[in-house]
């Protein structure tokens, strides 16, 4: 990994899209001292381009930010960015025309000292797709570097944990979580304008800050990301208390992969899972049905 | 009592009164109206026992449901969670049992993470000439979650 070579071809890269006019923006990452990580930052001119940084600390998930863009523009894309981008356009949120994807070779971010969350489960170093590229050697080539692929497999862990566990590892997360939205602000699925938990028309839909509302906003901020999430571990890297809830989120996508063999992010012209069926779908979650469902 | 401290002390303080004999679960039944709903209607009318252990709540289609009703249900203390719809292809809306039978399979898997017992949730199809089912349905649902005891989030408004 080559962190200089990159960031010096990334400017290079920024300030000729930006001279020729070729875009009007590029979305990228610049040093922000005051939040102590790069933070988003989009180049309009040439000199801009000097700006933006490429290194170990760049794990912010740029893809959402790409639907507030107006005119045409260029992302500086790692692979988890471009899953996140394939997953918007195939729901409609991104016109593919409307911009350039700068992609990068990413071997892992690393936040506070360790591998960021999402790094660890992060299946390749290349981008899924891309116009231009960025190898991790600085050129225009990829280098296809090894992935740790430490990530655990969620299914296995349930199956061989027992309810009770399960129940408690849910619980010690969430009983640190202080409803800020954070996770949900930072999730590239959650561009949802109104989302459930604004919406406080009937007393049923009151939140308090008790378990039961926790457990309902988690719980269901999980079920509109089954078949969405692209595991790009934003919401665990904003978590200012430290809440890892992504292993719900990887569980379900395992379920929704081996049940309807469908992963999130990978074609852009696939229709989202959860918005059709098959008439032969299994039965599984139905009593008397083959019970695949309930660990 | 703040919902905190219910939480850390399920609702049975003394165990016996947990999984017994007497103690009848709370369930919601959201029940399609055009096929569930009225199938529950002919088990009435045609006399036929089955435990009162449900609380029914009648939606257009079992589509209609959506999986919130269902976390809320369990995140307030509801003891289970019975859905159900019209037979595969016999929709009023064409798909929407579709559509649900994906979306219940998913939310079966993620209550079985959270680690809520999967046996809580139950869904069904069930016609509008299957009022014997329906009792049938209805007893097995309940002696599912009978055995489950009270649910570990505590009822909230005690009745
Ligand atoms: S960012 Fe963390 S504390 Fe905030 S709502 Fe999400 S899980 Fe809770
Ligand atoms: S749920 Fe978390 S890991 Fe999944 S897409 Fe959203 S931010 Fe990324
Ligand atoms: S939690 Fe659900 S409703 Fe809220 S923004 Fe995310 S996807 Fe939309």
């Amino acid at each position: 990994m080559d962190y200089e070579m990159q960031s010096r071809r990334l400017a290079e890269i920024a300030a000729k899209l930006l001279e020729d006019e070729t875009v009007e923006a590029v979305l990228g990452l610049r040093n922000n001292p005051e939040a102590g990580w790069p933070t988003p930052y989009c180049a309009r001119t040439p000199q801009d381009a000097e700006r933006l940084v490429w290194n170990e600390a760049c794990y912010t998930n740029l893809a959402f930010y790409l639907t507030e863009m107006r005119g045409k523009t260029a992302i500086v894309a790692k692979p988890c960015d471009v899953r996140s981008i394939i997953n918007l356009i195939s729901e409609n949120q991104l016109d593919r025309d409307n911009f350039i994807i700068i992609g990068i070779e990413c071997e892992g971010k690393r936040k506070d000292g360790k591998p960021a969350p999402g790094c660890d489960a992060c299946p390749s170093s290349i981008p899924g797709f891309w116009d231009i590229a960025i190898g991790a050697d600085g050129s225009d080539t990829w280098c296809d570097l090894p992935m740790a692929q430490t990530g655990e497999n969620v299914t296995q862990w349930a199956k061989k944990s027992t309810v009770e566990e399960r129940f408690d590892r849910f619980l010690k997360e969430i009983n640190q979580c202080i409803l800020c939205y954070a996770c949900r602000q930072a999730c590239q699925g959650c561009y949802c304008v109104s989302c459930f938990m604004d919406r406080k028309a009937t007393p049923w839909e009151q939140i308090d800050a008790d378990t039961g509302s926790k457990i309902a906003f988690h719980l269901t901020r999980a079920m509109h990301l089954a078949g969405r999430c692209t595991d790009c571990g934003a919401c665990e890297k904003v978590c200012s208390s430290g809440v890892n809830l992504k292993y719900i989120y990887k569980g379900l996508s395992e379920f929704v992969e081996e049940t309807y063999g469908f992963k999130a992010g990978v074609n852009p012209e696939a229709t989202p899972v959860m918005n059709r069926y098959e008439a032969d779908d299994p039965q599984v979650a139905f009593l008397g049905g083959d019970c695949i469902v309930g660990i | 009592m703040s919902e905190q401290a219910e939480f850390i002390n399920p609702a049975p303080s003394d165990p016996s009164t947990g999984a017994s004999e007497e103690w009848t679960p709370r369930i919601i039944a959201f029940l399609c109206n055009w096929c569930s709903y009225a199938g529950a209607d002919l088990a009435g009318t045609s006399r036929i026992q089955y435990p009162p252990s449900i609380r029914v709540i009648r939606v257009p289609c079992s589509g209609r449901v959506n999986p919130q009703y269902i976390i809320k249900a369990l995140a307030d203390g509801a003891d289970g969670v019975m859905v159900s719809g019209c037979h595969p292809g016999d929709c009023h809306y064409l798909e929407g049992n579709y559509y649900a039978r994906r979306r219940f399979a998913v939310l079966k898997r993620l209550l079985s993470l959270a680690g809520f017992h999967p046996d809580r949730v139950q869904f069904t199809w069930v016609s509008a000439s299957e009022g014997a089912k329906f009792a049938e349905v209805v007893s097995t649902v309940t002696e599912k979650i009978r055995v489950l005891g009270p649910s570990e989030l505590g009822g909230r408004d005690g009745a």
